[in-house]
């Protein structure tokens, strides 16, 4: 068994456990990971840290710093690379395949100023305000940072935890990623190449990947009695434990959400179509929110489906399906066989990689989704049926085609749906799209100074004698 | 035992089963000329009574042809227990119906099983049939100390009504009134009947309490050999303080001098219509009506002995609604047992987790899509 002895950081500093006692052991099939507790000396550290050091900043500093980062992680021999490659699979469970293509993302999303710039340009009134004030009619405007930011992160996805962590950045906050249990390296080894970067950065000593366990109520609530924001990506047992704490802080809230499609559909004009519903299946093994779980499809369901296995055949070799615990096959196969009782289609492939269930009756059966690859098609005869399928916890909705989206958008923004993607490209969010409807500007707060008196930036006409009857306040 | 070719299934079953010979000492031979017989007869009864049932062997490619000779039980569908929890399953008239038995709910979705009296009176005899074949128990044989309620606050709760119809074949006393267990009143009957063998009866989380009040009171209970305690129904909604079995029965040992071979456990789940019990070896052996296949989670496939699998069940006992089950439980099937006794006996190792995305994903559920119009 190879034990692997992991530091927490503590702004920018690595920190290793000296004794048995103080460290928490992972146990994997042929590794064990060692992580070391938080204890008193430690939280003070962290409470020590000081927000200023980000006020420090400009914008571009931090774009820059974030450019290097990313250029850091696409050097093929970069050591932390290289151990999140070669420990990884064994630890959250993804196959190489996916962990790369999820490096990938992250690496994409951070070395390009340009890309950066953008997203602040379109998720607070300008990019500007983070570093001056701007004149916003009357008055002029600065964002600050909510302060001290403690992002909770799911070990689904591994890029998400760098994601939230790289928004926490951007706007300037103090920043405490808590290690996930599912997976423990990545966020842990982003964090760690801060250093490597410059390890005096202002960005490296005031980040922090630190863990918990569900149990140590001490110490959850001291994190979260001095933090300022708390953003949450999970599933719903942990969002709830985290609601239940009653905190003071700004919570951020991403997840749980699932995804569906709704798709009016025939072979001559995309016989692409039933491929791209495969990737966005298999993409991240549906345990992201924005996965599709079920589809709503108008057409020829025989053909659609026939594409549809080819597709997750292609994906089962482009993206391999991790290896689960038996008890997801398990789950799997409740699934198909209460489907075959109630008479629905059911199709899966003999490895149990992927699933579909084409439902010929509305009656379900009181059985959870059990993710990895499942999914149902629910037959309609006309694209408006498909609005009553929307029901609450839908976060994403794919369409296709396109033309369909512009038709429906309005009825689905009214049903708390927060985003409508381009089948196919489920992970790729594209510009200015919110993720779970949070702008940037949930981790700001807007400063006003009013112009002088005199200052008017803007001329309303107003009728003769209108405001007479209240000459004095005015 | 030689088993008649033309006789009705109804009565032969019950003649054979409950009040032959032991059948717990019949040999392999015997036991597959038993379940060859009375298991294919349940599938065709369920096949030719229950509509729901006959249109999954249908769509499962099985027909009344494919299921002719004790190679062919492993073929007869099974149904996952949640569709117990969607859809109600009949194979006799609703007007036979004398019994609606509901599980604890204990994930949120409670299954609903439809009792005629054949299927309640079977369910019985599988219980004195245990107590019987397992613990020399007969009627009036010994003191029942049930850990709680009777028949009437029990009402549809399956694991509650299963023990409160003890009664029916023994000296069984209930002592959960309202909800609350009668710590007091059973110290006390247990001290005042200690002449009498004893089976004391109840539910981990319920037993612990009891535990903790002979804790808290600076009380021990002074159980003699050949009494009995009898955990059934596992720790529901309180994993929190679940123990392990042999922190458990250390405890049992300290405060009721219960007996290492004394402390004992029986399985039951509302869709099956047989109480598994353990012997004094703690294996849990499986009466012939009830056949247990190890199905690979994977492909569904027979595994045999000795391999983690799921459990599926075959219970020819029931009358009223197909008793042919995919469980939710991971476990083993084992031959034979170091008590003595022949046949199969099962060891439930575990539920299936279906466990919560780790993710930021929700899993759909019918709770989600139930608002489909």
């Amino acid at each position: 068994m190879n034990s692997l002895e992991m530091p927490i950081i503590i702004g920018g500093k690595k920190i290793y456990s000296n004794s048995t006692s103080d460290k928490y052991i992972f146990k994997f099939k042929d590794l064990e990971v060692h992580l070391p507790k938080v204890n008193d000396k430690l939280m003070d550290e962290v409470k020590a840290i000081d927000t200023n050091l980000m006020l420090e900043l400009k914008t571009n500093d931090i774009l820059e710093f974030l450019r290097r980062v990313g250029m850091l992680w696409q050097k093929p021999d970069y050591e932390l690379k290289k151990m999140l490659y070669k420990y990884s699979p064994q630890i959250n469970g993804q196959t190489f395949e996916m962990l790369k293509h999820n490096i990938g993302l992250l690496i994409a999303y951070i070395s390009f100023k340009s890309y950066l710039q953008e997203v602040l340009g379109s998720e607070l009134p300008c990019r500007e305000i983070l570093d001056d004030w701007v004149p916003i009619l009357d008055s002029e405007v600065h964002a600050v940072p909510l302060g001290k930011l403690i992002h909770v992160i799911s070990g689904n996805v591994p890029v998400v935890g760098a994601f939230s962590l790289i928004r926490g950045i951007l706007t300037k906050n103090l920043n405490i990623a808590k290690i996930p249990s599912g997976d423990i390296l990545t966020i842990l080894l982003f964090v760690q190449s801060f250093s490597d970067v410059d390890p005096d950065h202002p960005i490296t000593k005031s980040t922090s990947a630190i863990y918990w366990e569900r149990g140590e109520d001490n110490t959850i609530n001291e994190f979260l009695n001095f933090t300022d924001g708390l953003c949450i990506w999970g599933g719903e047992q942990s969002v709830d434990f985290y609601k239940r704490k009653n905190m003071k802080c700004e919570l951020i809230e991403y997840g749980p959400k699932i995804g569906m499609q709704i798709i009016d559909w025939s072979a001559e004009k995309d016989v692409n179509l039933p491929m791209q519903v495969a990737r966005d299946m298999s993409v991240y093994e549906q345990e992201a929110c924005l996965s599709p779980q079920f589809l709503c499809l108008k057409g020829d369901v025989e053909s659609f489906v026939d594409l549809l296995k080819e597709g997750l055949k292609h994906y089962a070799k482009v993206w391999p399906k991790p290896q689960k615990e038996i008890d997801h096959y398990a789950h799997m196969n409740f699934l198909l066989q209460a489907n075959i009782f109630v008479g629905n289609e059911v199709y899966k492939d003999e490895n149990l990689e992927w699933s579909i269930v084409v439902m010929k009756k509305k009656d379900r059966i009181n059985l959870e989704h059990p993710l990895g690859r499942t999914i149902f098609i629910y037959p309609i005869e006309n694209v408006r049926d498909s609005l009553d399928y929307i029901v609450p916890n839908v976060q994403t909705v794919g369409i296709a085609p396109k033309k369909l989206a512009y038709e429906l958008r309005d009825e689905i923004s009214k049903t708390g749906v927060l985003r409508i993607s381009n089948i196919g490209r489920v992970d790729y969010p594209r510009l200015g799209t919110a993720h779970n409807g949070v702008y940037l500007n949930r981790l700001v707060k807007i400063v006003s100074m009013e112009r002088e008196k005199e200052y008017v930036s803007r001329v309303f006409d107003v009728p003769n004698r209108y405001f007479d009857e209240f000459s004095t306040i005015f | 035992m030689k088993l008649s070719d033309n006789t009705l299934v109804g009565p032969e079953f019950d003649c054979v089963s409950f009040q032959g010979d032991s059948i717990l000492a019949w040999n392999d031979e015997q036991v597959s000329a038993y379940q060859e017989k009375f298991i294919i007869e349940a599938f065709r009864h369920h096949y030719s009574n229950s509509e729901e049932y006959r249109k999954f062997c249908e769509n499962s490619n099985i027909g009344l042809d494919d299921i002719k000779i004790k190679a062919d039980l492993v073929k007869i569908p099974q149904i996952p227990s949640a569709i117990f929890k969607s859809i109600d399953v009949l194979s006799i008239d609703r007007k036979d119906i004398v019994k609606r038995c509901t599980s604890s709910g204990t994930h949120g979705l409670i299954s609903n099983i439809y009792r005629d009296e054949i299927t309640l009176d079977r369910l019985l005899n599988s219980i004195s049939f245990g107590l019987k074949e397992l613990y020399d128990i007969d009627i009036n044989g010994c003191t029942v100390v049930n850990l709680g309620p009777d028949t009437d606050e029990a009402a549809d709760i399956w694991f509650a009504y299963i023990t409160s119809i003890l009664n029916l074949v023994l000296d069984a006393h209930n002592f959960m009134v309202k909800g609350e267990l009668q710590c007091e009143a059973v110290y006390n009957f247990i001290n005042n009947n200690s002449d009498k063998k004893l089976l004391i009866l109840g539910a981990p989380p319920l037993l612990l309490h009891f535990i903790n009040y002979l804790k808290d009171n600076g009380l021990k209970l002074n159980l003699k050999k050949g009494d009995i305690v009898k955990t059934a129904g596992g720790w529901k909604k309180h994993t929190g303080i679940m123990i392990e079995r042999d922190e458990f029965s250390l405890l049992m040992k300290e405060y009721f001098n219960a007996d290492e071979e004394g402390i004992l456990d029986a399985f039951n789940q509302v869709e099956l219509n047989t109480v598994v019990f353990e012997c004094n070896k703690k294996s849990k052996h499986l009466p012939p009506w009830v056949k247990v296949i190890v199905r690979d989670p994977y492909t569904l496939e027979d595994i045999g002995y000795e391999k983690l699998g799921i459990l599926s069940y075959l219970d020819a006992s029931s009358n009223s609604y197909p008793c042919f089950l995919l469980s939710d439980d991971l476990g083993i099937l084992k031959k034979d047992c170091s008590c003595g006794r022949s046949g199969d006996v099962v060891q439930l190792v575990r539920r299936v987790k279906k466990v919560e995305a780790k993710g930021c994903a929700i899993k759909i559920d019918s709770n989600l899509l139930r608002r489909v119009k």
